[in-house]
């Protein structure tokens, strides 16, 4: 075994153990609970607010690398896609990445279908716009006046432009990335945000499944370890006792 | 079909992501030699994949054109000038004097001024948009302006205003950081195993 | 209370031209406040200012042309660090649209230090796609993922590369990166070798917690960082010379932040006496 990986080996293996007990845990039970989590609540209200005022609602995943966050963020799309189809909202969809297209118009699609209103689908607003993303997407907000922004994803600096476009308007938006450089901004200018693991806690809340509750379980459990550690490696470091921290570096 | 489109892909992500953990963990040479090769090979996939965003921006550009939208005289500046710069680049590298005059003395000053623009949409965000609408926000606020205070005219009057800015950066900042990249790495953590053992197939066209 | 209510609907056009005026004022008559060197910019200088001459030291230049404002100064001032302290340098670039700012500081150096001979003491190698995987290639087998340098040389004809076994060979990573710590993952895992980061501000707060855990040995922030860092290399240049314009955009950002909050808060306080009446008054 390599040097100093040991316990990070023990914390994988733990991990994928947790992992698989809570999934079956749930698979048994049927048992998930989380708290509720405010953006999702906005969301609902941002596209109702939509509806009422009949102004588009727009979405993006923002500029950044495909990464996890995109699983997630396919999850909250399809929740937001199905109360747009619901109560016939138009969603407009910005992408920046290729690869995220033809997965982004068939979780539009379904949303649709789930509603029985596929007819009602427009597939020329799901708009991809490469490196162009950002002036793109301040242009959409700005023509359609819309009522709803959801960013949530891997953000970078479009997030702040974004805000601020769609602040005009007063439209209500809802953020969510765990790109940690851009979370002063979502927090400062939007009316709801999921920060980091929010994103997966609240896909696996909108759609609980074995997989979906076992990959937030068991972080939790894993960072509910980490936190004691923490707490009682601190204290022994305080009093000069290194020995859990020369532990954990085996 | 079902197999080359669902099945295998999940084979190939399980086998090539087992290699490279494994590597980490144990050291084996024959594991290690694999390893910097699917690596390698991983660089080579990777400047393809920006060859990839090239087809996506020509499909939607000529789409626009094809359709006559209108934008479309945008969509075919936009292409021209993919097709030059492609173009000087192919024939010249980019080592050659015309491609690096266009790249210094259009693109670089073009990219640059265009995250220039994040200067007026700050200002007006911050006119605008950054609402204390609860004790949250006035938090923030009071953070953010404490940190704003620790350069040039304010430590020219406020000689503790450097001092201060520090303690919020090491202490508060930097712990709720800490907190949420923790968090945030396990939660990836998850989510990446969950498409390593083929649980998750979302990129793959398929649900779980 | 007409006025305060006022102040949350100034046109932002307004705005806009003062915040250009503040910005442009500084940099035709310079103010030349003061600017105190942090802790954190005299710890980063005295970790480089700890190579010896001979020592490999891998130079990252990984930020795209939008951060050039921040990184470029950054570049230089370390770059001219690096050079005096007589080490060897290698350097790479991850991020597509780096590589003219990697040519600029060989370039910088060769022309500066006459004790550098290209290929002896400094290499600068090409592109290479895959962010953290690439990164993660350059641990696994540095020597196998380059076959031409930046200039289109092969490699082995570089007396420097011929010298080099592996990752492990060297003493410290400086890496000037836009994005955080994909680089910093691979990279300590590489026994022995030291982290050096300088990064934009808002990359500072994601960089934080790795360097108070002391797996990074030294970090600038952003235009402030490397406006602290000329000083320090004692050749004050552009950084210097916008912190009386960064200055000024801080007071005034403040300012907007307030006054937008005052009047925001003033129509608040008018809506919620005008519920508590309608409520008195037993009106829906």
């Amino acid at each position: 075994m390599n040097q100093g990986v040991t316990v990070q080996l023990l914390v994988l293996a733990t991990f994928i153990a947790t992992f698989y007990i809570s999934a079956n845990i749930y698979r048994k039970t049927g048992e998930f609970s989380a708290r509720k989590f405010e953006g999702l609540a906005k969301m609902e209200e941002a596209i109702g607010r939509a509806t009422e005022m009949g102004k588009p609602v727009h979405w993006s995943y923002g500029m950044g690398a495909f990464d996890a966050q995109y699983l997630a963020a396919f999850v909250l799309l399809e929740y937001a896609a199905g109360l747009c189809a619901k109560y016939d909202t138009r969603l407009i969809v910005s992408i920046a990445l290729p690869e995220v297209v033809p997965m982004t118009e068939e979780v539009v699609r379904k949303a649709y279908i789930e509603q029985g209103k596929v007819e009602s689908m427009q597939p020329e607003d799901v708009r991809f716009w490469g490196g162009s993303h950002n002036p793109a997407m301040i242009g959409t907000i700005s023509r359609e006046q819309v009522a709803g922004n959801f960013m949530i994803g891997s953000l970078f600096h479009e997030s702040i432009l974004s805000i601020e476009a769609a602040a005009r308007y007063n439209a209500i938006q809802v953020m969510g990335t765990s790109n940690t450089h851009q979370l002063p901004f979502i927090a400062a200018g939007c009316d709801a945000i999921f920060i980091g693991a929010e994103m997966f806690a609240a896909a696996a809340q909108l759609d609980a499944t074995p997989v979906r509750v076992g990959s937030v379980r068991a972080p939790d459990l894993i960072t509910s370890v980490f936190v004691v550690l923490m707490v009682v490696g601190a204290l022994m470091v305080t009093m000069g006792n290194t020995t859990l921290k020369t532990l954990i570096m085996r | 079909m079902t197999f080359i489109k669902t099945k295998l892909p999940v084979v190939v992500t399980f086998v090539g992501a087992f290699i490279i953990i494994a590597q980490y963990y144990f050291d084996i040479p024959a594991w290690k030699t694999l390893a910097a090769e699917l690596l390698r090979w991983n660089v080579i996939l990777a400047a393809f994949a920006l060859a990839l965003g090239i087809g996506g921006i020509v499909k939607l550009h000529w789409g626009r054109i094809a359709r006559r939208a209108p934008t479309a005289l945008y969509s075919a500046a936009t292409l021209i000038t993919l097709a030059f710069f492609l173009a000087i680049g192919l024939a010249q590298t980019t080592r050659g004097e015309s491609y690096r005059w266009l790249y210094d003395y259009i693109y670089l000053p073009v990219a640059a001024t265009s995250y220039a623009t994040t200067f007026f949409f700050i200002t007006s965000a911050a006119y605008r948009a950054f609402r204390i609408k609860n004790s949250y926000a006035a938090v923030l606020m009071v953070s953010a302006v404490l940190m704003m205070l620790q350069i040039g005219i304010f430590a020219a009057f406020l000689p503790i205003a450097p001092r201060i800015a520090a303690w919020v950066w090491n202490i508060p900042t930097s712990a709720g950081m800490r907190a949420v990249v923790i968090g945030g790495a396990l939660s990836l953590v998850g989510n990446s195993f969950r498409v390593i053992v083929g649980l998750e197939r979302g990129h793959l066209g398929g649900g779980e | 209370m007409a006025l305060i209510r006022k102040l949350s609907n100034i046109d932002v056009r307004i705005l806009y031209l003062i915040m250009v005026i503040a910005a442009i004022y500084p940099l035709l008559r310079p103010i030349g406040l003061p600017l105190p060197i942090s802790d954190r910019a005299r710890d980063a200088y005295a970790a480089i200012e700890a190579l010896q001459p001979g020592d490999l030291v891998f130079f990252g230049i990984d930020y795209s042309p939008t951060q050039e404002a921040e990184m470029w100064p950054q570049t230089l001032a370390v770059g001219h660090h690096l050079a005096r302290r007589g080490v060897r340098i290698v350097m790479l670039n991850m991020i597509e649209g780096a590589f003219r700012y990697e040519e600029r500081m060989r370039d910088i150096i060769l022309a500066e230090y006459p004790e550098y001979k290209y290929g002896e003491n400094i290499i600068a190698l090409p592109f290479t796609a895959g962010r953290e995987a690439a990164f993660q290639s350059v641990v696994a087998d540095f020597k196998g993922l380059y076959t031409y340098d930046l200039a289109g040389n092969p490699v082995g004809s570089l007396p420097l590369w011929n010298e080099i076994r592996g990752a492990s060979d060297f003493k410290m990573y400086v890496e000037l990166a836009d994005a955080p710590d994909w680089w910093l993952r691979p990279m300590s895992q590489v026994p022995g070798l030291q982290l050096w980061n300088g990064t934009v501000a808002s990359g500072a707060s994601t960089m934080a917690p790795l360097y108070q855990s002391g797996q990074m040995i030294g970090f600038i922030i952003g235009m402030v960082g490397a406006a602290e860092y000329e000083f320090l290399v004692g050749k004050p240049g552009m950084a210097a010379a916008a912190m009386d314009t960064q200055s000024m955009g801080h007071v005034l950002i403040i300012l907007f932040v307030v006054l937008g909050n005052i009047g925001y808060q003033a129509i608040k306080a008018d809506e919620s006496r005008a519920k508590a009446k309608r409520a008195a008054r037993g009106d829906v």
